[in-house]
């Protein structure tokens, strides 16, 4: 090296070092006290010859829209959210004045994170964090059938969807935890405590390399108590290497799929961690959104996109051991080395991405544009609820917080609504009244309006972890002018 | 060290900076008049990068359009993967490939 190359290199180490400090956000965390929630579609970018409406706002927690055969507008609210709020989830007709009226309550068994309707039916994923999960149909008159219920959705993630196509509903169901061990991240959630013999199960047989990791005990009340765990396995319990692991259905990180009128799951696609979107193309092929690992718990994984997948049947995606197709034993959390892998073989090469998403943006509910007026034909909107730093590690600025398109010829990711203002983030974050955390898209049944749902304020502090904020919900309507 | 190359590098470490400087790279339209290595850079920051710079803005990783770092640190940065950042080999971004992600970064820039 040239004395002139030091000096860079010597000052690009410097910068390097001295950029998160110099960060008027000092790392990027957006602990703040949000103000009252203002909504003004005027703060909301988007191309030009675009035109953002507010169709309603101060729900709590609503998740997704959907139209029925007269076009009449109709919203979920979740009944559930990140910081332990649970309420009854709700399915509401919205009126063209903003109003809505309740067609259903649910029970306390949310949150409800997807609508689609069929045939003058309702269906509904039922997350199921305190029963299981379970999949409904709901008639005009708001009285409920469960098609499919006990899907192990206690953990972290939940049950998600539905889509239907040729007489099925596909649903996703989320793993029980960030990587496949069970830890005391899952004690802070709140449900290792509820179910301490909770655990993911793998939906085909497999194989473990026999990693155990050994973490503090937040189930006794001794402070030095430690315990060791495995993967697949429940808390305290070690694993060893050829250990098998028997694969069942229903099971978890994976989309499943039952008969319009209900029955036994079968497995359509596994190794996904959150499958949380999910939509059919004009071509009938599945696309799905994939919320990627946190930087949390027994085994930590930094640096994951979340993934835009095509589905096919029978694939395994990767998860535990795997993001966007490649291992995660290349990505070094910082400060601990990078993660161990868990499986002794794979069932499948894991297959490439459609396109890989913000790390933490959390990919939510998304849609595919099919008009051609609207324009952008053939490409996936995806709403990004934004992320949840730092209790799922650091970024330096906001990620998400937003509507991105992805053209699936070439995985290029392009915004489509975002905050206007300085930066990213959410509104209350940024000061303006635009979007808060979108977390689903829909394209009305001639696609030429886009409903966007926003969950409302969600902040997360190290301290108090989720703070979710009832009635601040909004849905958004973005048509051509 | 010499005092032009201070000066230099002073200069680099002014322009590349933790300026605040937004040019809002996120929200621009995409750029009509890409060349086809800048458009074949865009497609492969997609697929590399994007993930962890959203538009090249900050996210989990650090802002590049928005601060104006300069090619050769660009590539520097890919290759070596200085700070918490991952390195990428060869195999996995060839050399050709590297020079048409800089060249969409620098268009970005512009
Ligand atoms: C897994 C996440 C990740 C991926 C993928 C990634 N980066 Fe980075 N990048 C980072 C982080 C984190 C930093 C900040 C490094 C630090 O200071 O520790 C960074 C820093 C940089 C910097 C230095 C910017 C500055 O102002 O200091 C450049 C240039 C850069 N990345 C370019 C790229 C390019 C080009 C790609 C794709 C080939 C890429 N990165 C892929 C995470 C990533």
């Amino acid at each position: 090296m040239t004395g002139y190359c030091r000096t860079y290199f010597l000052l690009f180490l410097i910068f390097l070092t001295g950029c998160a400090r110099l960060d008027p956000m000092g790392g990027g965390q957006i602990n703040y006290d949000p103000a009252e929630r203002q909504v003004d579609p005027s703060d909301v970018l988007v191309p030009e010859g675009f035109k953002v409406e507010v169709v309603a706002r101060g729900l709590t927690f609503p998740t997704a829209v959907v139209e029925n055969d007269e076009g009449q507008l109709f919203v979920t609210e979740s009944g559930y959210a990140y910081g332990e709020v649970i309420l009854p989830p709700k399915l509401y007709r919205v009126n063209t004045s903003g109003s809505t009226e309740l067609i259903v309550e649910g029970t306390k068994n949310g949150p409800w994170t997807g609508i689609t309707y069929h045939d003058g039916n309702f269906y509904v994923a039922e997350g199921g964090q305190m029963e299981g999960g379970k999949i409904l149909r709901i008639n005009a008159n708001g009285a409920v059938d469960t098609l499919v219920s006990n899907l192990p959705s206690m953990g972290d993630h939940h049950t998600n969807g539905p889509a239907i196509k040729d007489n099925y509903i596909y649903f996703g169901q989320g793993t029980a935890t960030n990587s496949a061990v069970v830890g005391p991240d899952n004690a802070s959630f709140g449900w290792l405590y509820r179910k301490p013999e909770f655990h993911d199960i793998p939906c085909k047989d497999i194989v473990l390399k026999g990693i155990n990791y050994t973490s503090k005990n937040p189930l006794t009340d001794a402070p030095d108590d430690k315990v060791t765990t495995g993967a697949y396995v429940p808390f305290g319990e070690a694993t060893r290497k050829g250990q098998v692991i028997r694969g069942e259905i229903p099971c978890n990180g994976a989309i499943m799929r039952i008969p319009i009128d209900g029955g036994e799951p079968e497995l359509v696609a596994w190794g996904l961690r959150n499958p949380y979107g999910m939509a059919f193309s004009s071509l009938g092929e599945l696309f799905i959104t994939e919320n990627s690992y946190d930087v949390r718990g027994s085994r930590p994984v930094w640096g994951t996109g979340d993934v835009l997948w095509k589905i096919e049947d029978g694939t395994w995606y990767g998860w535990p051991d795997h993001n966007a197709g490649h291992e995660i034993s290349h990505l070094k959390v910082p400060d601990k080395g990078a993660p161990k892998l868990l499986l002794e073989k794979y069932p499948n090469p894991p297959p490439q991405p459609v396109a890989k998403l913000g790390v933490h943006s959390s990919s939510n509910g998304m849609d595919i544009s099919r008009n051609a007026n609207f324009g952008f034909e053939g490409e996936v909107f995806i709403a990004q609820f934004g992320d949840m730093a730092p209790n799922v590690g650091k970024v330096i600025r906001p990620v998400g917080f937003k509507v991105v398109r992805v053209n699936p010829e070439n995985g290029v990711v392009e915004n489509f609504a975002i905050n206007k203002g300085k930066g990213n983030g959410p509104a209350t974050f940024l000061k303006t009244a635009g979007l808060e955390r979108p977390v689903s898209v829909h394209f009305n049944e001639e696609g030429e309006a886009l409903y966007i749902v926003d969950f409302g304020i969600l902040t997360v502090s190290k301290e108090e972890g989720a703070k979710p904020r009832e009635g601040t919900g909004v849905i958004w309507k973005i048509t051509k002018e | 060290m010499g005092g032009r190359s201070v000066f230099l590098s002073v200069i680099i470490f002014v322009c590349m900076g933790c300026s605040s400087s937004k040019k809002e790279a996120y929200t621009v339209k995409p750029l009509a008049d890409m060349t086809e290595e800048e458009q074949e850079g865009k497609v492969l920051f997609h697929k590399h990068c994007n993930s962890c710079h959203p538009n090249g803005t900050a996210g989990l990783g650090a802002p590049i359009v928005t601060t104006s770092v300069p090619g050769f640190l660009i590539q520097f940065q890919i290759r070596n993967g200085l700070g918490t950042m991952p390195a990428f080999s060869e195999e996995e971004i060839s050399d050709e490939e590297v020079d048409k992600i800089v060249d969409y970064l620098k268009a970005l820039i512009k």
